[in-house]
């Protein structure tokens, strides 16, 4: 179990990945997480496609983060999907294509209940599913969830978080360069 | 007026007290997020009530979606963010609300379409007061400001 605590220094580790986690990505490819990023520097998130309003946000304020990067190979940007039931890889392609995320940069996944709830444990991501109905009667889910983003190093080390939202675009450039330089 | 800050003009769909309306609401700079079809969007802006009267938002219809509703993004004591669904928006006499991501905002849910950067979609607001505006809506990001705009002076 991962724990993570108050912001430390880039230098800090805040837990490890452990374990093989096959996700599906908007692709439609199997990865294994994070084995097969192994060696590149992560900048991770957990969302839901539905979420029409901070979901969105993230995607936007890692878009920005990437685009001030001076140098983007050796990175990567994750975004996990907590709700597998709905977030298939054609949804999540979709998602990627509404909100313009650079590609091959951006490995949009999610995977079987079971391995995303590993991840979202590992991680300490809050998830909770709130059933909600409309005003015309008809039902569905959103979720209650953290708005964390994560810094994870090429050996899968959790090095920083961040709030997703409002992450500081120049202190998380910095962050992954050095990061880069490291590797 | 640079990017998304359109000052959408009211056009009156009903009867009734027209020229007071006019001058009484304004939306200003509103824009609706990108979204698939299978994806929901939101829309944000900013209303301005010129009136001395409050007036409530009570209810959002779209051509372009098949199920509006008001919604506020929360964050809860234990960090997480949330929504939930809000039943009327009141704005007060000379006063306004701004709807922006991470809070009210107007959510659009069963796209008829993929809505993309430079589409328009018309949106359909039912206050108490003014009763039925329609407003067009440009698709795209927004640099929309934090704070409310500058309101005329209000006299005694």
């Amino acid at each position: 179990m991962v724990v993570i605590s108050a912001l430390l220094g880039c230098q800090a580790e805040q837990g490890v990945v452990q374990g093989s986690h096959y996700l599906w990505t908007q692709q439609g490819k199997l990865i294994n997480f994070p084995q097969d990023l192994r060696g590149e520097v992560l900048l991770v998130a957990f969302f839901y496609v539905q979420c029409p309003d901070i979901c969105p946000l993230i995607a936007q304020r890692m878009v920005q983060i990437w685009q001030a990067l001076p140098e983007t190979r050796g990175v990567r940007a994750v975004m996990i999907s907590f709700d597998p039931e709905r977030d298939s890889p054609e949804r999540l392609r979709e998602f990627a294509e509404a909100h313009q995320l650079p590609e091959p940069g951006f490995v949009l996944c999610s995977g079987k209940p079971e391995v995303v709830e590993q991840l979202v444990q590992q991680f300490g991501v809050v998830v909770q599913r709130t059933p909600t109905e409309f005003t015309d009667g008809g039902v569905s889910y959103f979720f209650a969830h953290s708005d964390v983003l994560f810094l994870v190093d090429g050996a899968g080390r959790i090095r920083k978080r961040y709030t997703g939202t409002d992450a500081p675009i120049a202190q998380v450039v910095r962050d992954v360069q050095q990061l880069r330089h490291q590797q | 007026m640079r990017g998304w800050q359109v000052l959408c003009l009211v056009s009156v769909l009903s009867g009734g007290s027209l020229a007071a309306v006019e001058s009484v609401l304004q939306f200003r700079d509103f824009w609706a997020r990108p979204a698939g079809r299978a994806i929901p969007s939101a829309a944000y802006g900013v209303i301005v009530n010129n009136g001395a009267k409050a007036d409530t938002l009570l209810e959002v219809t779209s051509a372009q979606a098949a199920r509006v509703e008001l919604h506020e993004t929360v964050r809860d004591p234990q960090g997480r963010m949330q929504m939930r669904k809000v039943e009327r928006i009141v704005i007060g006499g000379r006063d306004s609300v701004i709807l922006r991501p991470g809070g009210l905002h107007i959510m659009l849910y069963d796209l008829q379409q993929v809505l993309r950067p430079g589409d328009t979609i018309e949106l359909r607001l039912r206050f108490a007061q003014a009763g039925w505006q329609q407003i067009a809506c440009p698709v795209g990001r927004s640099q929309q400001p934090r704070r409310r705009p500058t309101l005329p002076e209000h006299h005694h």
